[in-house]
């Protein structure tokens, strides 16, 4: 006799049914596909939400998985998997991505060919059957979600053939639920108590919540006046489309509109050029069927710097320098208006030419100690920096020895002392605010051609520097006969340093308040009016080197200075 | 030079001149025979400065300074320090008679070559400079030098 496949119409399936319907209404406000817009909050509000008073607890809203329930067989292999709830809560807002793997597997019973007298085969699809269930609809064993019990699908599946396995489903609520399961629809017959097939394996709901998309932006922080391109991507989707638009949203007040560039609307990227703190929101980001919005962060204002540096910082005539002009934030667009060079006395000293407006690094050649000066357009902005060469007969490569104006300084200084027979000393500094040398004058107390005594200067007058060398100058030849008022007696110029001279620069070096500050590596130099000798610490007190060396013959010799 | 630390906290200067009174009056590691001149066998930092010193300028192919000074130039081995007392008094008088004062100076005492003597005493100062006498090799003065 033919057998007739039929559905079970297990008659307590009716008012479930209506029950169905009657939460239809109530859940479809709720649901959101396509239809509504659900903001995700960006990131970096997301990350400080999870930390909120000092508890690293995440939020349900915190991508990440949210739980999971295993259906197990159909009661007595035929009849439906009743709806149960999941345990599983789904948050408001947030992109939801449920997962159903597992299949079930169906053997023939072997006690229902004697009882109903033919062999039943297999089922339509065959031995297995993935969480879509059957072909034929209602889908026989399908895996149902819903946010009630008996309620709608709350998602489609994909894929969607009915050996799949695992199925994915994408969905957004506008409230807290609880997902629910079941496999209402069945399939087989029932002799006595032998069903056609038995029914082994499981399925597994998984629930998650999915990353929202992210919008980035190229540059944070910018200048006002630079343009900020965003593009906003969507992690876990394969593809995606913009049908909401872009927005600039300002954070501050009284700054000007941003302006669209380029790209914006329907695009996947958008430029604005910026004058104010703000974020880009993004809506309508369509991925998996949902429709996403999506905020940047927020991007700063950065008031934007200018610094101009050279190398080599000196060079002896003709020597080639090169100037480099950057601008802090890095990523700001900017554009040289003028370079400007003037050097310390005279004109000229630099060819072939002064550096252009094309050029944000320039080489050039020097025979005149200056100034190289820079104008920036940034932005709005516009800002100049300046920094200095020194030209110099020769090299010592010794810090802050071959800066022009440390040199005029021991010129001056030397010369003073011979004119008026007192010994003097200045303390040499390097300030990396400016990234250059300077100097200060150490007055003495009191002072002869054979003593002076003076206070070392504090380091706390001195924020910013550090020092290079205490230069002290004797005002003699080597070997000039000199009359000692203290001693009341001529002696002739030893050169070189005293022992006192030795002993003041342990001290200095030993002083609690230059440990303090870090100042412990200086040198200490004197310049008679043939020489420069110069002491430079040691491993340790008292082992200071170059006690004896003549290190420069400044004003003579082959390289006067 | 030399370098007024008045930072120095007033207890540890109170301490600082208690020192030094009580080197003025019992000044460790000299003899009875040197309070009376001659050799000074202590031999301090100053000692190994001046040895340093004059052991460069002396041995410096660079003539400049050691010509200004009246030195001849020497090998490092005959830059010498000399330890017999017959030599220290000889030196220790004409120091003496060199500063034209009556003070026992307690010397140094560096042969340079065959023709000179570099004779310090490590007390005496004018200004910064320590007092020393160059002398030819019979103790006749060539020049008081700051050293």
């Amino acid at each position: 006799m033919p057998f007739v496949h039929f559905q079970v119409q297990w008659s307590g399936l009716r008012p479930h049914g209506l029950i169905r319907l009657a939460s239809a209404g109530a859940i479809a406000a709720f649901v959101a596909c396509t239809d509504v817009d659900r903001t995700v909050a960006p990131a970096a509000t997301a990350t400080q939400d999870t930390t909120r008073v000092g508890l690293h607890r995440p939020l349900a809203t915190d991508p990440g998985p949210l739980g999971s329930y295993t259906l197990t067989t159909p009661p007595d292999n035929v009849h439906a998997t009743a709806w149960t709830s999941t345990g599983i809560t789904i948050p408001p807002s947030v992109p939801i991505k449920v997962t159903i793997s597992g299949t079930l597997t169906f053997t023939t019973n072997p006690a229902y060919l004697p009882c109903r007298g033919f062999d039943p085969g297999l089922p339509p699809w065959g031995s297995t059957l993935g969480p879509n269930g059957g072909t034929a609809s209602p889908h026989d064993f399908r895996v149902h979600l819903s946010l009630t019990q008996n309620g709608n699908d709350v998602t489609n599946y994909s894929p969607s053939d009915q050996g799949a396995d695992p199925v994915a489903g994408y969905f957004i609520v506008g409230g807290q639920f609880t997902l629910w399961t079941a496999r209402p629809d069945t399939y087989g017959d029932i002799c006595g108590t032998n069903p056609e097939w038995f029914i082994s394996g499981s399925q597994t709901v998984s629930a998650e919540v999915l990353a929202p998309p992210v919008v980035t932006p190229d540059k944070n922080p910018a200048v006002p006046g630079d343009t900020v391109s965003f593009t906003v991507t969507v992690p876990w989707a394969a593809s995606d489309t913009v049908t909401g638009g872009w927005q600039w949203i300002p954070d501050s007040a009284g700054a000007p509109n941003a302006a669209v560039v380029r790209g914006c609307g329907a695009s996947s990227t958008c430029s604005y050029v910026i004058y104010g703190k703000g974020h880009a929101q993004v809506n309508g980001i369509i991925a998996q069927g949902m429709s996403l919005s999506a905020t940047s962060p927020v991007i700063a204002i950065a008031v934007p710097t200018l610094k101009v540096t050279a190398a080599p910082t000196s060079v002896t005539p003709n020597g080639s320098v090169t100037f480099t002009a950057s601008v802090t934030p890095t990523s700001a667009s900017w554009s040289i208006s003028s370079w400007t060079w003037t050097p310390d006395s005279g004109s000229g000293g630099i060819s072939p030419n002064n550096c252009t407006a094309a050029e944000k690094t320039c080489t050039r050649t020097l025979s005149l100690s200056g100034w190289m000066k820079a104008t920036a357009v940034i932005g709005t902005y516009t800002r100049t920096d300046s920094t200095h060469v020194s030209v110099v007969p020769c090299l010592t490569h010794v810090d802050g020895m071959d800066d022009s104006r440390i040199r005029a300084a021991v010129k001056n200084y030397v010369a003073s002392s011979v004119a008026n027979q007192l010994e003097s000393q200045f303390f040499v500094y390097y300030d990396s605010s400016t990234n250059g040398y300077g100097f200060v004058d150490l007055p003495s107390d009191s002072a002869s051609v054979c003593l002076a005594s003076w206070h070392p200067p504090a380091p706390s007058g001195y924020p910013g520097r550090r020092p290079v060398a205490f230069f002290h100058v004797h005002p003699d030849h080597v070997g000039d006969i000199y009359y000692c008022p203290s001693d009341h007696r001529y002696e002739k110029a030893g050169g070189g340093f005293s022992k006192k001279d030795y002993s003041t620069y342990v001290t200095l070096q030993a002083l609690p308040d230059y440990q303090t500050a870090g100042w412990t590596h200086f040198d200490f130099w004197v310049a008679d009016e043939d020489f420069i000798y110069r002491l430079t610490p040691g491993a340790k007190l008292g082992s200071e080197t170059r006690l004896n060396s003549t290190e420069f013959e400044w004003s003579g010799g082959t390289c006067k200075w | 030079m030399q370098v007024v630390n008045d930072r120095v906290p007033r207890a540890q200067r109170i301490v600082l001149w208690i020192l030094a009174g009580l080197l003025t009056f019992f000044p460790g590691g000299r003899t009875a025979s040197a309070q009376s001149g001659g050799c000074d066998t202590v031999l301090d930092d100053v000692y190994y400065y001046i040895d340093s010193l004059y052991t460069t300028v002396a041995t410096d192919s660079a003539n400049t300074r050691r010509e200004l000074l009246g030195i001849p130039r020497l090998t490092q081995d005959q830059v010498g320090f000399v330890t017999d007392s017959a030599t220290c008094n000889q030196a220790a008088a004409a120091y003496t008679l060199a500063e034209n004062d009556s003070t026992n100076h307690q010397v140094y005492v560096f042969r340079l070559g065959s023709t000179r003597y570099l004779v310090v005493d490590r007390k005496k100062y004018g200004g910064e400079w320590l007092i020393s006498w160059l002398f030819d090799a019979s103790f006749t003065p060539i020049a008081r030098l700051g050293t």
